[in-house]
């Protein structure tokens, strides 16, 4: 499954931080209609450049369904920042 | 006999050894084998490759630095399949560019298999950074 869910955290010194749930879903539902107009167009591309469609659409949804589960900290006397992939 | 042995008791009759080394050599090379047959430590149970970075807090701070990082192994593995997809003058620009910056690296053996070996070597790495009497630790690990 690609990443449904980003959560966001920033926080500087002295100022009051903010986190922001991102619904990555809603962007993969508006990139559908997009991805099914592009895709064959890709596809016919991708055979020209004797490269095996397949091979490549797979490689890459291999690539976005692995990024769930990441994870970014970073804290210092600045302040901090915190990044998760649902 | 095998190979090792015979060069073994060759080194032993010729005087080169003696007996008791040889027999220590012997009873390592019967050793070897079952540490050799250890199969390269897959990680199956590892979900993610871990950093963690601590510093000690500068002059007048009190709190230190600290970045943690948690990347899916599967990403990685996934990163390695699309390389093979890269034309090869896309990744000959790459180790060129790579090269420019003084970093003797191949994306051309970048394989599965070595994925798997680095990070086996990679497995509960820990370096201590001491730069200008600031202090840092770095820890690499899978989870």
């Amino acid at each position: 499954m690609p990443p449904m869910l980003m959560k966001l955290h920033i926080e500087r010194r002295g100022r009051r931080g903010f986190s922001l749930w991102l619904p990555l879903f809603l962007f993969w539902l508006l990139m559908l209609p997009i991805a099914i107009v592009t895709l064959p167009v890709v596809a016919l591309v991708l055979v020209l450049l004797s490269r095996n469609p397949v091979r490549v659409f797979g490689a890459y949804w291999g690539l976005l369904s692995a990024i769930p589960g990441s994870h970014f900290e970073a804290k210092s006397p600045r302040g901090c920042f915190f990044m998760h992939v649902y | 006999m095998s190979e090792d042995r015979k060069q073994i008791l060759d080194m032993l009759a010729s005087g080169r050894i003696t007996a008791d080394e040889a027999e220590r050599l012997i009873a390592a090379m019967e050793r070897k084998p079952s540490t050799e047959a250890a199969p390269v430590r897959s990680f199956g149970n590892s979900k993610y490759l871990r950093v963690q970075i601590e510093r000690e807090p500068d002059r007048g701070d009190d709190s230190e630095t600290k970045v943690n990082i948690r990347v899916p192994l599967q990403l990685l593995r996934a990163g390695v399949k699309l390389k093979s997809l890269l034309p090869e003058d896309a990744r000959d620009q790459m180790n060129e560019a790579m090269r420019d910056k003084g970093v003797q690296f191949d994306v051309n053996q970048i394989k599965p298999e070595n994925l798997e070996e680095m990070l086996a070597s990679l497995n509960d790495l820990s370096i201590d950074v001491d730069k200008k009497s600031r202090k840092a630790k770095i820890r690499i690990f899978c989870e």
